[in-house]
């Protein structure tokens, strides 16, 4: 019977100097980490020689690591980025949805590091998630979720008010 | 002595966006590419809510005019606002009766006022057929995501459009002048589901005969329907226009001389049992005698309704509502002024018209009750003539001419036949004698009860009566139904005396009705 391979390993380490041993197939999730190991070869992987990612804390980058060691084994995504099928559903797995309930700015470091690693599922997730908290509320709500401040000048008030002039009788 | 080698360091990655400060990120101060990367996701009611936010948002959308129409079609799907449109999404409906509470409910998207309105703004094509219909929310063609994309700000209509519409339809305009001949072609079944669809009618009356057969005609009819209903349902919506936008924007081919009042738009088929009903629907729920159930062989008509819009409260209304009667062949048989006491042409007819709301506000509604009296007068007398003449009249010479028949060929004495024989005027001078109104009136009124039960007794007792006249027997059926002809006739003689005593409340009924 065939023994199987022990999974190969790499380092990644964040911009707060945090090192972690992941498993290849797990780094690989993300395409620029795969671009990278492909460019520079297997002989230079150490745990001193560590991939540095730049723009992610230890925090958020244990979360996005959390994120692919669950989907470790998906079939990898459709490289057509206008496909209509990623577009069209905002459906999220039930994993995926309990992985999101983060604070806004957990959610929105988690949106940046999954674009900064070029991890398109991730990125959908966290933005499909972002897009359901916008779905079904008024302006209004949305200010008041996202903490947005109204800075419209009253010309500008009176253009979305004749925006909204739908519902009024003729 | 192996060399030993320079360990590579890793590359420093290009493009890396500066490291952001975490305690200011907020969906604001998100990279522009992000939010780019969200805005896909929304549907076209949320795209432009969050574009209504604020200033920097609303600059990285810029919402376009095709964003704001799909934000419209979308909202006339929910029941919040464009009301339940269940009522529609049966395969073949029959359109609501024009006073259902339900249809006037519904409101519909014109994408070039940009506003949300009942039926009456729309004609038949706009809100029937299959491509203008409301999706049916969770098919794919009830799909809302926002066609936003950033590099298409501002093409999504016109060239770019023609990618979305599936292979269906495509092929329909490519292929479908040359398929005339092939009923299954979608093109084809689609013509026919739509004249269906407007005029209610079972769907198998239109299959005809010989092969293949109705039954394999339907089976392949839900199969383009189901397919059409998922996939297909509202695709044109976009391209909806209410009568006020078409006429203005000159659609209607205008005759200069109508000044005033837009040409009348054809607009939805509805079916009426006759020109009473067509243009006084349901006007006796306002009368103390309420409609019988309606003769089940009176048959029912098509008719086309007309939409114009009156110069005074710039209302769209059906033609009813002008006080213009057209017959079935749009012919005309009623107006409010005749032409000749007033000096005027038919020019100037059309553009006095005025809705019967601002007749009463000008006119009082005295004189507005004078004339719908004449008109439903007249449709009254008229509806009282068709009954008679289509099923009292040759319902009573069939059973005269059967009973004669029986009479000649038969030694049987019979008391029961003998007064059957007098109530229908049975004699060697009579027999062909053309049969008033007057005289129908009176066998309704008065023996219709003593026919009923002698015809019946001749049925259980006489076995040369019911060999002749049997349960499936035509003059056995149209016997038994005298007393629900009997209850419409006298419905309409009410319902006449009592319009003449109060036709305020005609008034009253027209005005609400608007």
């Amino acid at each position: 019977m065939a023994e199987s391979k022990p999974a190969q390993k790499i380092w990644i380490r964040s911009n707060d100097d945090k090192t972690f041993e992941i498993d290849r197939d797990v780094g690989e999730r993300s395409v620029l980490i795969k671009n990278l190991l492909e460019d520079v070869g297997d002989a230079d992987l150490s745990e001193e020689n560590a991939i540095p990612i730049q723009n992610v804390n230890e925090t958020v980058l244990r979360k996005v690591i959390e994120w692919c060691e669950h989907h470790r084994n998906d079939p990898p995504a459709s490289q057509d980025e206008e496909s209509d099928a990623r577009k069209k559903t905002t459906e999220i797995e039930e994993w995926d949805q309990k992985f999101m309930q983060v604070d806004q700015e957990m959610l929105f470091e988690i949106i940046l590091a999954a674009n900064y690693l070029d991890i398109k599922a991730l990125l959908d997730v966290g933005c499909k998630t972002v897009a359901n908290m916008i779905k079904g509320k008024s302006p209004e709500e949305i200010r008041k979720t996202f903490n947005i401040t109204n800075d419209f000048s009253p010309e500008e008030e009176e253009q979305i008010r004749r925006e909204n002039e739908w519902a009024e009788d003729r | 002595m192996p060399i030993k080698q320079k360990r590579r360091q890793w590359p420093h990655i290009v493009g890396a966006p500066a490291n952001k400060s975490t305690a200011a990120l907020r969906l604001k101060t998100l990279p522009p590419e992000i939010v780019h990367q969200i805005i896909p996701f929304l549907d076209p009611i949320a795209l432009i809510s969050l574009s209504q936010t604020g200033r920097h948002l609303r600059r990285l959308i810029s919402p376009g005019r095709a964003d704001f129409v799909d934000r419209l079609l979308a909202l006339e799907c929910l029941d919040e606002y464009g009301g339940s449109a269940s009522i529609i999404h049966a395969h073949i409906c029959p359109p609501p009766a024009s006073s259902s509470a339900e249809w006037d409910n519904i409101k519909w998207a014109c994408t070039s006022c940009m506003r949300l309105l009942p039926h009456v703004y729309f004609d038949n094509h706009s809100i029937l057929r299959f491509g203008s219909r409301k999706p049916i929310p969770g098919t794919p063609a009830g799909d809302v995501t926002t066609k936003w994309r950033v590099s298409l700000r501002g093409k999504v209509r016109g060239s770019k459009a023609i990618k979305h519409i599936p292979p269906l339809e495509l092929n329909q305009r490519r292929r479908g002048q040359g398929k005339k001949d092939d009923w299954k072609h979608p093109a084809n079944v689609s013509r026919y589901l739509n004249r269906l669809q407007e005029v209610g009618i079972a769907i198998g009356a239109i299959a005809g005969d010989g092969p293949p057969t109705l039954e394999a005609k339907q089976a392949a009819m839900d199969q383009v329907l189901d397919s059409l209903q998922c996939h297909r349902w509202g695709f044109k919506r976009y391209l909806r226009k209410c009568h006020e936008c078409r006429s203005q924007a000159g659609e209607f081919n205008q005759p200069v001389w109508l000044a005033r009042v837009p040409c009348f738009r054809t607009s939805r088929q509805f079916v009426y049992a006759g020109a009473l009903e067509r243009y006084f629907p349901e006007y006796w729920a306002v009368l103390k005698h309420q409609r019988p159930q309606l003769p089940q062989d009176r048959v029912m008509e098509v008719w086309t309704t007309f939409m114009g819009r009156c110069h005074i409260c710039r209302k769209w209304q059906e033609m009813r509502s002008f006080r213009l009667g057209l017959t079935r062949d749009n012919n005309m048989e009623f107006t409010d002024k005749s032409l000749d006491d007033y000096n005027m042409d038919w020019f100037d007819y059309y553009d006095s018209l005025e809705c019967n709301h601002c007749v009463a506000k000008t006119q009082g509604h005295e004189a507005l009750g004078k004339i719908l009296l004449k008109w439903i007068s007249e449709l009254i007398s008229e509806e009282e003539g068709r009954i008679y003449r289509d099923i009292l009249q040759k319902g009573f010479e069939k059973v005269r001419m059967s009973l004669f028949a029986l009479s000649r060929t038969s030694d049987t004495e019979s008391e029961q036949r003998s007064q059957l024989e007098t109530m229908f005027v049975i004699t060697p001078e009579t027999r062909t004698k053309y049969i008033a109104k007057q005289e129908v009136k009176e066998l309704l009124t008065r023996h219709h009860e003593l026919i009923k039960t002698t015809w019946e007794d001749l049925l259980s007792h006489d076995p040369e009566f019911s060999s002749k006249f049997g349960e499936n027997s035509s003059e056995t059926g149209w016997v038994r139904k005298l007393a629900m002809y009997k209850a419409y006739w006298v419905w309409l003689d009410d319902t006449s005396r009592e319009l003449n005593e109060r036709p305020l409340a005609l008034v009253r009924w027209v005005i609400n009705k608007r």
